[in-house]
């Protein structure tokens, strides 16, 4: 509850400052637009310009593309444990691969599939694969030799080791794991939605802000921003804290 | 097998088994254990003492699959190669238990592996072992929630619950305090008795190799067995039991003098 307090003391203490640096006048209101109107653009935004719909649909394709990067992800570091040939290999395509941002892929992807969801999907799924096999690799590279040979002693095979031992025992790296995908995929998403803007099948936040920007609205595009905030948050608390508290801090393995 | 012949096949028999750790190509390698013969037989409760570094945990490991070595070891017959559960270890390390797992699913899930998937049955099987080292009530506790001595009773209780031919333990009660060490002691020695498991423990404790083997080993720096000597002295063992002192002296001289 403290931590709490802290936290929202905190966001209210930047929000007043906000405010009265705009006061001073110090900055063109383009460039630093007011919390009301901030506030009223967050409003319009749902109301008229379609900003909920955007949303949802950045989401569902970050929802996709989370999903099959964490499948292939958990299966791709799964076969990493089963075959070492497979390990050193797949441990240098992940590094190579980690270095290449999602955006620069685009010309390429949009070249191969054409302006679309799939092209989207591709780059989320990009931005997550490599860091989170990093972070699965590392946690089974982790995880203590004891549970292993106990797992062996109790006449684990190979699959049953990785889904038995090694993927509750590296809960703690798999969890980081799965939240730095969740961050690079928005970041991937937006920079792809705001570089070519809308599919076929329908536009995202990233295009929002694109439109604010050309508009010179800048208080819309703060308005996006406070979308994206939001959604960190509920993730982050209502989802995240939620899983640590019903496996990692019940089991003793984090305080 | 009728019970007749049961009692006389050894349940181990281990012939000419010898460990090479080898050094990454360099030198030689270090041996580790030279042309050791033994065989056991079932109900036996044998305690291995040893000073450290004279192999007496990689013996242990090769009897239970987790090492590669020369040689042949043989449980009922069949020879080791990789682990199973007719041999299950019991670590000193705290750690061994599952901790996302609570103390029930702990001694249930090597059953599930084993293909038991009968709910009532497994409930039936985890209570009585858990009975046994006495904390059924802490059956739906995480392992992070016990004491050092309960985790080591759970590990007790999972092996006690696979019925395994030999159970392999590995200086089970060396981390613990003198008074629980104690306890468990004798709780180990009234379920051996009453459950005529088959146990090799290893130790480098005098006392406990008197108070709980039925035979006592002891080997040699060289990695050998130098003394197997049967424990003649009738349970419970204190340090007032006749011929306590003797053997107490008997197994001193053996561990300090060289070789």
């Amino acid at each position: 509850m403290k931590n709490l307090r802290n936290q929202i003391v905190f966001i209210v203490a930047v929000l007043v400052v906000w405010q009265v640096v705009y006061q001073m006048g110090s900055f063109p209101e383009l460039m630093f637009p007011s919390l009301g109107k901030i506030f009223q653009s967050l409003i319009k935004g749902f109301s008229r310009d379609g900003l909920g719909a955007m949303t949802l649909y950045s989401l569902s394709l970050i929802a996709k593309g989370l999903l099959i990067g964490i499948v292939l992800a958990f299966i791709l570091s799964g076969l990493s444990i089963v075959s070492k040939t497979f390990y050193s290999i797949y441990h240098m395509v992940v590094s190579l691969c980690d270095l290449i941002p999602g955006v620069a892929l685009l010309p390429l992807a949009i070249l191969w599939m054409g302006i679309g969801e799939g092209t989207i999907i591709l780059i989320v799924v990009h931005s997550i694969i490599w860091p989170m096999s990093r972070s699965i690799m590392d946690g089974f590279r982790a995880v203590p030799q004891i549970y292993i040979e106990s797992g062996k002693n109790m006449g684990l095979g190979k699959l049953g080791l990785v889904t038995g031992i090694y993927i509750p025992a590296s809960f703690s790296y798999i969890l980081s794991g799965i939240r730095t995908g969740w961050a690079r995929a928005w970041r991937g998403l937006i920079s792809a939605e705001m570089i070519f803007g809308t599919t076929s099948s329908g536009a995202g936040i990233g295009w929002f802000i694109f439109m604010k920007r050309t508009n010179v609205d800048i208080a819309g595009v703060f308005a996006a921003l406070l979308v994206i905030i939001a959604i960190g948050i509920v993730v982050e608390y209502g989802v995240f804290h939620t899983i640590e508290k019903m496996t990692l801090k019940k089991w003793g393995m984090s305080r | 097998m009728t019970q007749e012949q049961k009692g006389k096949t050894p349940v181990l028999d281990v012939q000419n088994l010898t460990k090479i750790y080898d050094n990454g190509g360099k030198g030689d390698g270090n041996e580790v254990l030279k042309n050791v013969n033994f065989t056991m037989n079932e109900g036996e409760f044998v305690c291995i003492l040893g000073p450290s570094g004279c192999g007496k945990t990689t013996f242990l490991r090769c009897i239970g699959g987790f090492e590669t070595f020369d040689g042949t070891v043989k449980v009922n017959g069949k020879e080791v190669t990789e682990p199973g559960t007719d041999r299950i270890m019991v670590f000193q390390d705290f750690n061994q238990l599952l901790p996302w797992k609570t103390v029930e699913k702990n001694v249930q899930y090597p059953l599930k592996i084993q293909g038991l998937k009968d709910k009532t049955k497994l409930r039936e099987i985890s209570d009585a072992a858990l009975e046994k080292v006495d904390l059924l009530s802490s059956r739906t506790l995480y392992p992070h929630q016990l004491s050092g001595g309960m985790k080591q009773r759970v590990a007790i209780a999972k092996a006690l619950a696979l019925k395994p031919q030999i159970i392999l333990m590995d200086e089970p009660f060396a981390s613990l305090d003198a008074m629980t060490r104690n306890h468990l002691q004798e709780e180990l020695m009234k379920l051996h008795q009453k459950e005529k498991v088959t146990v090799i423990f290893i130790t480098h404790n005098i006392q406990e190799a008197v108070c709980l083997g039925t035979r006592i080993l002891v080997m040699a720096k060289q990695g050998g067995i130098k003394m197997d000597v049967p424990n003649t002295i009738p349970k419970p063992v204190t340090p007032a039991s006749e011929g306590y002192g003797q053997m107490w002296d008997m197994f001193n001289k053996a561990l300090h003098q060289e070789g």
